[in-house]
C-alpha cells in the first residue's frame, strides 16, 4: 500500500526533521509509529500526505510510493482523492463551519459530488454527530470534534488512513471509543491504517506490526508479540521495569545508553 | 446651505456610489477570505481594468461599429483580460509565497499599487481620458430631485452583480471550500479541496468584479492612471463591515458612501476622504471585528 524509503525532510531548510525514515506499510494492517515528542512521527505523515510545503518544508532524499506510485509533484487535494485520508493533530476541524459543512468541504474527496448516503454514512457511524450536524463545530466537546475529524476523512472512502494521535487530549472512555472504531474501521471497511501514537499501550493493543521512532530515525521495529519481548521498549515504552532495584543515577534515562542508539 | 432637496439628493449619490463601493469591496473580502492577505493593490487592479476596457472599446470604435457591438465585445474582452490579470498576480506574485505568513504577501499588494500605477501611465499615458460611458449621461428629475441617470443605472447593475457573485459563492459547495481554505490551508487541502484553485478563483473574481468596478466609476471620475485612489474609501468599507464579511461589506459600502456625500455636503469636498475613516476609527474602538466580521471561537 505504502512504502517510504531513506526519507529526509528539513524544515526552513536548516532543521532536520528526518533522518532517512524507511518503513511499509502492507494492505489491510494498522502499523503504528511510536515515539517521544520530536521524534518526527508527525513530520513523517505530513511528508506522506504532501503538506510539507504549507509548513515551509521540504523533502530531500528519499521515496514515497502509494500503491506503486510516487507520491512526489502530486499535490495534496490530488492524493486525498487517489484514497489517503489523514486526521491530523488536535483535530484541526473547520471551527467556524458547521458539523455539516466540515462534512461538506471533506466531500471534495469523492470523485463524484457527494449524495445523501455518503453523509448518512458517516451520521451512521457517529450517532452523537447527527443531533448537532447545524451547530458551529467549534463549539463540540473534544471527543465529538475528534468524531468529526474522522468522519471527515472517512467520507471520501479512503483506502489508507493516516492517524496522528487520535487519544489526544481525550478522556479515557473517548479514548476507548475511538480505538473501537478505528478497529472496526480496518476490519469492516478493510481500510489500512498508520497510526501515529504516543500512548504506548494503545498502540500495542490495537496495531499489527510497530515502528519506534527517536530523533528522527526509525530505531526499532518488529511484530508486536516480538516488541512486547524486548526488555528495553518494555522499560522506555510500556512503563514495566526489572524487579531489581537501581540507582536513581541509573534511571535517569539521558545517561543511559540505549542499545539500539550504540 | 440647508436645503432639504440638495440633501436628498446628495444622499442618493452617497447611496449610489455606495452600491459601487459593495462591488469593489466584494473583490477585496474574497481574496481576504480566501488567502487571508488583504489586497491593497485592489484600486489599482480596477484602474487596469477601466484601461482594457478603454482599449477594447476604442479599437472597435475606430472600426466604425455601432454601440451595441462595442458593449457585446469589449465587456467580455475586458473581463476575460482582467481575469487573466489575476492569474497572473496569483501565480508569479502569490503562489510562490504560499505557506508563509500572510504578512509578506501583503507586502507585495502594496508593491504591486506602483507596478501597476506605473505601467498604465507608460502604456496609456498619465493623462485623463472618458471611456465610452455603458449608460447615458442624462439626468432625470423626479419632482425637483435630479437624478443622475448613469449612477443609478451603475448602482442597478453593481448590486446585481453583487447579490449574483455572493449567492453563488457562498451558498453553495465552493463557497465551503472557500472558507474552509481560509481557515486552515493544508487541512483544506487534505480534504480533496484543490487550495491553489480557490486562490485562482478568488482572484480572478476580484479583478473580473473589480473591472466592471473601473468600467462603472471611470465615466463618471474621469480615467487616469490614480482611478485606484477609490480603493482608499473602500479600505474603510471593509474594514468597517469587517474583512471578511460579504453582507458586511454591502451595509458599510452604503454608510461609507453616504457618509462621505455628507460630509462634502456639509464641510466640504476636501473631507470627503478623512470622514470616513473617523467613523471606522470610532466602530471599531467599540466593535473590533467591525460591523459583521467573524468572531474567534475559543472552546472553553
Amino acid at each position: 500500500m505504502l512504502k517510504v524509503s531513506n526519507l529526509n525532510v528539513y524544515y526552513h531548510r536548516v532543521i532536520q526533521a528526518l533522518k532517512g525514515v524507511s518503513f511499509e506499510i502492507p494492505d489491510g494492517k494498522i502499523i503504528s509509529l511510536l515515539g517521544s515528542n520530536g521524534a518526527g512521527k508527525s513530520t513523517a505523515l505530513n511528508a506522506i500526505s504532501n503538506i510539507l510545503s504549507f509548513q515551509n518544508g521540504e523533502i530531500t532524499e528519499g521515496k514515497i510510493e502509494f500503491n506503486g506510485n510516487s507520491t512526489f509533484g502530486k499535490s495534496a487535494d490530488k492524493l486525498v482523492k487517489s484514497g489517503m485520508a489523514y486526521v491530523r493533530e488536535g483535530r484541526k476541524i473547520f471551527s467556524d463551519l458547521t458539523v455539516n459543512e466540515n462534512l461538506v468541504a471533506a466531500s471534495y474527496a469523492l470523485e463524484k459530488s457527494a449524495k445523501k448516503n455518503d453523509y448518512e454514512q458517516v451520521y451512521d457511524l457517529f450517532k452523537p454527530l447527527y443531533s448537532r450536524r447545524k451547530e458551529v463545530a467549534g463549539y463540540l466537546s473534544g471527543g465529538e470534534q475528534q468524531m468529526l475529524a474522522f468522519g471527515r476523512a472517512l467520507l471520501g472512502n479512503p483506502k489508507l488512513l493516516l492517524m496522528d494521535e487520535p487519544s489526544l487530549g481525550l478522556a479515557p472512555v473517548m479514548v476507548g471509543e475511538i480505538f473501537k472504531i478505528i478497529s472496526k474501521i480496518n476490519k469492516n471497511l478493510n481500510t489500512t491504517i498508520l497510526l501515529v501514537e504516543q500512548n504506548a499501550n494503545l498502540a500495542f493493543k490495537f496495531s499489527d506490526y510497530i515502528y519506534i521512532m527517536e530523533s528522527g530515525k526509525i530505531v526499532i521495529e518488529g511484530k508486536v508479540d516480538k516488541l512486547r519481548k524486548d526488555s528495553d521498549v518494555q522499560e522506555f515504552y510500556l512503563g514495566v521495569g526489572n524487579d531489581s532495584y537501581k540507582s536513581y543515577r541509573d534511571i535517569k534515562h539521558y545517561k543511559r545508553r540505549k542499545r539500539w542508539l550504540s | 446651505m440647508f436645503d432639504p432637496i440638495f440633501l436628498i439628493e446628495n444622499s442618493i449619490t452617497g447611496l449610489f456610489s455606495g452600491g459601487i463601493y459593495a462591488l469593489i469591496g466584494l473583490g477585496v473580502v474574497f481574496i481576504f477570505r480566501a488567502t487571508k492577505v488583504f489586497n491593497f493593490a485592489h484600486g489599482a487592479v480596477i484602474m487596469i481594468g477601466a484601461y482594457f476596457y478603454l482599449t477594447f472599446s476604442e479599437i472597435l470604435i475606430s472600426f466604425g461599429s455601432p454601440n451595441w457591438l462595442v458593449f457585446l465585445i469589449s465587456l467580455p474582452a475586458t473581463f476575460v483580460s482582467s481575469a487573466l490579470l489575476g492569474m497572473i498576480i496569483e501565480k508569479f506574485l502569490m503562489r510562490p509565497m504560499m505557506g508563509q505568513h500572510p504578512f509578506p504577501l501583503i507586502m507585495i499588494t502594496i508593491g504591486l499599487i506602483s507596478v501597476l500605477e506605473g505601467l498604465s501611465a507608460m502604456i496609456w499615458t498619465p493623462a485623463a481620458q472618458y471611456p465610452k460611458p455603458l449608460f447615458p449621461l442624462d439626468i432625470d428629475f423626479i419632482g425637483s430631485l435630479a437624478i443622475n441617470r448613469q449612477m443609478l443605472f451603475s448602482f442597478i447593475v453593481a448590486i446585481i452583480i453583487f447579490l449574483i457573485i455572493s449567492i453563488i459563492f457562498v451558498r453553495s459547495k465552493s463557497g465551503v471550500a472557500i472558507r474552509a481554505t481560509a481557515t486552515d490551508q493544508s487541512t483544506a487541502a487534505l480534504m480533496g479541496i484543490n487550495v491553489s484553485g480557490v486562490f485562482s478563483i478568488s482572484w480572478i473574481i476580484a479583478c473580473v468584479t473589480g473591472s466592471l468596478a473601473g468600467i462603472l466609476l471611470s465615466p463618471i471620475n474621469s480615467l487616469t492612471p490614480s482611478l485606484g485612489i477609490v480603493g482608499l474609501s473602500v479600505i474603510s468599507v471593509v474594514i468597517l463591515g469587517g474583512l471578511d464579511s460579504i453582507i458586511g461589506v454591502l451595509i458599510a459600502a452604503f454608510i461609507i458612501g453616504w457618509v462621505e456625500s455628507m460630509a462634502s455636503h456639509f464641510l466640504g469636498g476636501q473631507y470627503k476622504e478623512i470622514v470616513p475613516y473617523v467613523i471606522v476609527l470610532l466602530i471599531i474602538i467599540f466593535k473590533p471585528h467591525g460591523l459583521m466580521g467573524t468572531h474567534q471561537i475559543d472552546r472553553l
